[in-house]
């Protein structure tokens, strides 16, 4: 289709491209249209195509990725399940920036080194220190080692079963070292689990584990029998790890165990569970992990210090049973767990005193055959010599499992230097005796034990403490002090580093509360330093019950010395701590009277709620004030005192508790170690800090009670005191410290002096009607506004009320207008315009379609392939037939000759008598497939120049005429002159022609080929040219080339389809003879003779001819039949 | 033993091309790749051994003589002309291949005009072998002349825009449209008699060798 530029004068329509109408002669607009970028014809901007040569005109453009459909298109269904998509290359969070340059590019990070093969992690021998990288994430043992062979290659595919492998093929002792490691909850994390196959694996070493022996060491001494009715209710968390198996907290539990205290994780109280799972490898007992160490088992060198793991590991049978250390004896092969808190160092960040005393009772009332159980393995705390913990201190974390053994000298002195509260525990005493070099060991600790030794070994012999879980299997005292081996223990850890030696200097004047409070808990003399032992009291309420005779028997521990985070503690001055200026809600009372006391900022909000304490308050308070400041023990403990060291819930333990009356209280109303009466709030005012504050000022009452718990029931041992409801009344705002840009003095509403200097640059104020510009209203809605409000009459509304629909009842309705079902109306001046052209082109197109869409009927329907198939092979049976026929044929059809020579042949043969004796060049341009017909022309003609005595010189264009030269010429008895191949066609020739003929200059050399003077002298005198092709354009080159330009006779020999080319030739002079194929050579050799064998040529062209009608009959029959079974195309 | 191998291959190779009875098949698919590529690789073979060694080996033997020296613009043109394979360098071969085709056109030109346009116009004059009487040389001329009018596009567009030749020009053009059609057809049929001459020689052969190859 071809669209026309329509002329704007006549409207005749001119074909596209015109500049001038063919009408008119007007000049035609510029035709917008498209030039062929091959031709540069101008195309309708329609076409794709270029009209003249099919070029495409329009580019392809490139299929635009499909964009995702925008959620809003998408289904109701696909909006539902649809989950929220990235954009390749969105990577969200991720900062591109900080991706690394080789995780972009895909290239080896270590461009430097010999790079290993894509996909394969280097090697670590291979990278040097600086492509090694930072080696800060990289463990210890890995960057320290000096053993490459202890370097693990990296694998090539990291799959499980290349690490499993790995771990089967390493030492035992390699195995359980990793075993341990992965028990190891520090390494693990809290609460991480293990893999499947790493969890076996660590199960397959447990079980491997030879079952651990009884230790060597003599059976513990028997203990007193620690009445559990007496004392149990004193020491009720102690209580509850009773029987209490550390192995039972141990991840993983160990099945084997049968101990009593398996399932005590149900009894596990709240505080302890909400603790980390122990590492029972690093508070082993001694006797077990003697057995351990003897039998080579694994213990985490990182996490089991081996001050832990020394034989001497502190005695804590006054901290537990003796059943419970049987029952722990019987599970001496498990491994031990101790809470991290012992473990980890206390956060003294948020410190807070325990609410009860009763950790002291508890220690106090622990049973005196676990007294080496806890003291034994914090012996190793204690040192006499500060060089020897300090070694100890870094042994622990070499788990020198095998340097366990330690002197019985070395362990006395662990033995003497235990932490004081622990001694006090044991002995009941306050541990005078103990060096004051003892740097390692907390001196509450060591108080504690010494106290303990003599409190609960007669007394205490229920194990009612985690310490019981120190015990060892056998709870044999000497075992344990044989089999401890703190000398020769490892490194401490950090917390435990801390556990400096208090100064020997009394706690100051000032000391805080917390200092104060620990005296009372841990006795008058020594610096309470209970800390550690407040944390675990703090976390359990019930142990602080309210039991005066507890409180009595309460043994102060000794606080001589007391660990540097202690002594920390003690040094901290509230009042450096940052205050803030916003009201600190104050803590609940229960909790306030625990938290170490910091001096608050003075805040005008508290001040003024703290105002209305009244006296009662204070007097509430004067106890523990008395306290702070050193109140003799003998003077009456506050009765919250009194309640948080007697716990209330442990009525089985009042046996124990009436036994221990008789104990010094550990809770002392005495002196508190200066760094805990440090903590002590100012009296000038609360100070927020850190810590939270525990007492409000002497002036201030108790801090504000939230109003959610105003009227909440106190706890019990908050019963006694008088809570004072501060007065909500409302404090004039002058009473307030404000800051002093705001001036109080004035009423509201009143400027000041300086805001009326501003005011008074102010232009006045307009009333509010003058400022506003009066907008016009529209009148639509000033007829909305309601008669009421203009008065104007209601204007008439159909107020009618429908009656049928959801909306019936209601007046007013609007009608629904059927704008759907109303078809909409065309109008007119839409119709195009359509010329007759287009409706030409239209109907051609429907009849196309509707062609198409007709089936082809079985009239018109050509025949099908297997038809086609099968009348081919007819047609070839046919013809092969014909040619059987013709050669096998006895005799009659192929005795056919021709009538007569054709005159070219004959003037062939003339020219070739002519050329007798004289050098004939014999082209063969024709390859063997034309030889069927050929080579009887070439045969006959070489002969005749054979029998002539011409020197016949052979030459081709083509490499197979080449061959087909020499093949011919072989049975020839003078052998021919080989030219070669003329390249170049008609160029070579042209060549050709200036070397053939009478030139009176020789050609040396032909195409680069020289020649010798005999073949340039044959050259120089050819007289005859033959050509034997097949080819049109062959013929006529050398005709055109070699014919007209050399004067040399042209002859041809050819097949019988290319008579017709050569006939105006040899009409016009140009070719001297020519033979068409096998009739001619037949007639020719029939009348000349010739000394070839012409038989197979007459005998093919008798089959030629029988062929040849038969091929001509079957056109016919086939022309006949199309033409009569063909039928007319439907008009 | 090679004769008699060479006859087995060729016969089988008959049978190949033959299998076109058939239609387009691997087989015969696989004998004409035959065919191609030996053809082409034994032309290649020879123009190498036979055309461009000698001329190397010439420049060897005299590669200061006039002839060496002369032989060089030819081989810097080839080379050229190689280049053009090369789309980067392509460029490199514009003037060799316009050389090529410049001379191998003029000397096609002249060739036809002096080796058949003249040659053919004198003979009617009275040269030559055959000369035609003068009936038989109007009507070769005019038939000549009504089959060049055939490709004579010379015309008017009409009011439809169809292109339509010039009135007297219908009637030339019907008859040199005749003439190459009978043109045509007696080419077809040179082309048909040549391939059943073809077949004939094939089948006479093959039977006659076959027939000697048995015992």
């Amino acid at each position: 289709m071809t669209v026309k530029t329509i002329c704007q004068e006549c409207h005749t329509p001119n074909p596209p491209g015109s500049k001038f109408c063919s009408n008119c002669g007007a000049r035609l607009p510029k035709s917008t249209s498209i030039l062929c970028p091959r031709c540069q014809t101008p195309n309708p901007s329609s076409n794709f195509y270029c009209d003249k040569c099919g070029s495409r005109l329009i580019k392809e453009e490139a299929p635009q990725p499909s964009e995702t459909p925008p959620e809003e298109d998408l289904p109701t269904s696909a909006k539902m399940f649809s989950l929220p998509t990235r954009k390749p290359g969105d990577t969200g969070e991720l900062n591109a920036d900080n991706v690394m340059e080789w995780l972009k590019s895909g290239q080896g990070q270590f461009e430097g080194s010999d790079q290993p093969e894509t996909g394969k992690l280097p090697r670590l021998s291979d990278l040097t220190p600086e492509q090694r990288g930072k080696t800060a994430d990289l463990p210890a043992w890995l960057l320290d080692s000096d053993n490459e062979e202890f370097l693990i290659e990296a694998p090539e595919d990291i799959t499980t079963e290349h690490f499993l492998n790995m771990i089967q093929q390493i030492d035992d002792d390699e195995r359980k070292k990793l075993s341990g490691m992965l028990s190891d909850p520090a390494i693990t994390g809290k609460g991480g689990k293990l893999p499947d196959w790493l969890q076996d694996f660590v199960q397959s070493v447990e079980e491997e584990k030879p079952p651990a022996s009884q230790p060597k060491a003599q059976p513990a001494p028997a203990l007193p029998d620690y009445d559990e009715a007496e004392n149990g209710n004193d020491l009720d968390w102690l209580t509850d790890l009773d029987s209490l198996d550390t192995d039972v907290l141990a991840q993983p539990v160990d099945s084997q165990s049968s101990t009593p205290g398996a399932n005590i994780s149900d009894d596990i109280p709240d505080w302890l569970d909400e603790l980390e799972p122990p590492n029972t490898q690093m508070l082993s007992r001694p006797a077990t992990l003697e057995d351990e160490v003897e039998d080579e088992e694994f213990l985490p060198d990182e996490s089991v210090p081996d001050w832990l793991m020394a034989e001497n590991l502190p005695n804590t049978d006054r901290l537990s049973e003796p059943r419970l250390g049987s029952a722990v004896g019987e599970a001496s092969a498990e491994e031990e767990e101790y809470p991290d808190w012992l473990i980890s160092p206390p956060d003294t960040s948020e410190l807070e005193l325990p609410a009860e005393p009763a950790p002291v009772d508890r220690f106090a009332a622990a049973d005196a055959a676990s007294q080496k159980s806890v003291t034994d393995w914090l012996v190793g705390f204690d040192d006499e010599d500060e060089e020897e913990g300090e070694e100890e201190i870094e042994d622990v974390y070499d788990l020198a499992v095998e340097d366990t053994a330690v002197s019985p000298a070395a362990d006395e002195t662990v033995h003497k230097s235990l932490t004081d509260w622990l001694k006090e525990l044991d002995t009941g005493e306050p541990a005078t005796e103990e060096p004051a070099d003892n740097s390692e060991l907390a001196a509450w600790l060591d108080a504690g034990d010494e106290e303990a030794d003599t409190d609960f070994s007669e007394t205490a012999k229920k194990e009612t403490d985690w310490f019981a879980s120190l015990e060892s299997p056998s709870a044999d005292e000497e075992a344990y002090e044989e089999s401890l081996s703190f000398g020769q223990t490892g490194p401490l850890p950090d917390w435990l580093d801390e556990l400096e030696p208090a100064d020997e200097a009394q706690p100051p004047a000032d000391q805080t509360f917390m200092s104060g409070m620990l005296d009372d808990l841990l006795g008058p003399s020594e610096p309470a330093e209970t800390a550690a032992s407040a944390d675990t009291a703090v976390e359990e309420d019930d142990t602080f019950a309210e039991d005066d005779e507890f409180s009595e028997a309460v043994s102060p521990l000794n606080v001589n010395e007391e660990p540097d985070w202690l002594s920390e503690l003690a040094a901290f001055d509230p009042n450096d701590l940052v205050t803030q200026e916003t009201a600190v809600s104050p803590p609940p009372p229960d909790e306030g009277e625990l938290f170490a006391a910091e001096p608050a900022a003075p805040e005008p909000e508290i001040a003024a709620t703290a105002v209305a304490a009244d006296e009662e308050t204070d007097e509430e308070w004067a106890d523990l004030d008395e306290i702070l400041t050193g109140v003799d023990e003998e003077e009456e403990i506050a009765d919250w005192l009194e309640q948080l060291s007697i716990p209330a819930e442990i009525p089985s333990d009042a046996s124990l508790l009436q036994e221990n009356e008789t104990e010094k209280p550990l809770i002392s109303t005495g002196e508190l170690p200066e760094w805990i009466a440090s903590m002590r709030p100012e009296e000038t005012g609360q100070q927020d800090s850190l810590l939270p504050s525990v007492l409000p000022p002497e002036k201030e009452g108790l801090y504000d009670i939230a109003d959610s718990l105003a009227d909440a029931d106190l706890p019990d041992w908050l019963q006694d005191t008088d809570v004072v409801q501060p007065e909500k009344t409302a404090v004039p705002l002058a009473s307030a410290e404000l800051p002093g840009w705001i001036d109080t003095d004035s009423e509201i509403g009143e400027p000041s002096s300086e805001l009326e200097s501003i005011l008074a640059e102010l232009p006045p104020a307009l009333p509010p009607e003058e400022m506003l510009l009066k907008a016009e209203i529209p009148e639509w809605i000033q007829n909305l506004k309601p008669t009421a409000l203009s008065g104007q009459p209601a204007a008439n509304v159909d107020f009618r009320l429908e009656t049928t629909g959801p909306l019936a009842g209601m007046p007013g309705v609007i009608k629904v207008e059927p704008i759907v079902a109303m078809p909409r109306s065309i109008s007119p001046a839409a119709q195009f315009t359509i010329t007759k052209e287009q409706q030409q082109q239209a109907s051609l197109l429907r009849q196309l379609v509707q062609e198409e869409q007709q089936p082809l009927s079985s009239d018109q329907a050509t025949t099908t392939p297997k038809g086609r198939q099968g009348l081919r092979f007819l047609l070839a049976l046919l013809l092969l037939a014909a040619v059987g026929l013709a050669l096998f044929a006895p005799g009659g059809l192929t005795g056919s000759q021709p009538a007569s020579v054709p005159p070219a042949a004959a003037a062939m043969n003339a020219a070739i008598n002519a050329a007798a004796g004289q050098p004939v060049l014999v082209a063969f341009e024709y390859t063997p497939a034309m030889a069927g017909e050929l080579d009887h022309e070439a045969r006959l003609l070489l002969s005749q120049l054979q029998d002539n005595g011409s020197q016949i010189i052979t030459t081709s264009q083509s490499a197979a005429g080449t061959a087909v030269a020499n093949s011919l010429t072989q049975s020839l008895t003078n052998p021919p002159i080989a030219i070669g191949m003329l390249a170049g066609e008609a160029i070579g020739l042209r060549q050709l022609a200036n070397c053939v003929g009478d030139s009176s200059q020789l050609c040396r050399t032909l195409q680069g080929r020289g020649l010798d003077s005999n073949t340039q002298t044959a050259l120089q005198n050819v007289a005859l040219i033959i050509v034997l092709t097949g080819e049109r354009a062959s013929l006529i080159n050398w005709v055109e080339q070699v014919g007209a330009t050399a004067h040399t006779p042209l002859a041809a020999g050819v097949t019988q389809s290319l008579s017709p080319v050569a006939a105006p030739y040899y009409g016009s002079g140009q070719l001297q003879g020519y033979l068409d194929g096998l009739p001619a050579v037949v007639a020719l050799s029939d009348a000349y003779g010739s000394s070839a064998d012409m038989t197979q040529a007459k005998l093919q062209y008798g089959a030629q001819s029988l062929v040849q009608l038969a091929a001509a009959l079957l056109l016919v029959v086939g022309a006949l039949v199309m033409a009569t079974t063909r039928k007319k195309p439907a008009a | 033993m090679n004769d008699t191998t060479g006859l087995l291959i060729g016969f089988v190779l008959t049978l190949l091309i033959y299998s076109y009875l058939i239609g387009d098949n691997p087989i015969y698919r696989l004998a004409v790749h035959i065919l191609v590529g030996v053809s082409a690789a034994y032309a290649a073979a020879y123009v190498l051994r036979q055309v461009i060694l000698p001329v190397f080996a010439q420049l060897m033997l005299n590669p200061f003589s006039l002839e060496s020296l002369l032989w060089l613009v030819p081989v810097l043109l080839a080379l050229l002309l190689i280049l053009q394979r090369l789309s980067r360098f392509a460029w490199l071969g514009d003037n060799a291949l316009a050389l090529l085709v410049g001379v191998g056109a003029a000397v096609a030109l002249m060739g036809a005009i002096t080796g058949t346009l003249l040659p053919q116009v004198l003979t009617f004059g009275g040269q030559g072998n055959a000369v035609p009487g003068p009936i038989e040389g109007l009507i070769a001329a005019a038939l000549t002349v009504c089959t060049l009018l055939t490709f004579h596009f010379t015309g008017k567009r009409n009011e439809e825009g169809e292109w339509i030749r010039p009135f007297w020009q219908r009637g030339f053009v019907q008859v040199g449209q005749a003439v190459l059609m009978i043109t045509f057809g007696a080419l077809f049929a040179g082309v048909l008699s040549t391939s059943l001459v073809l077949l004939t020689e094939r089948i006479s052969y093959y039977f006659t060798q076959l027939t000697l190859l048995l015992p």
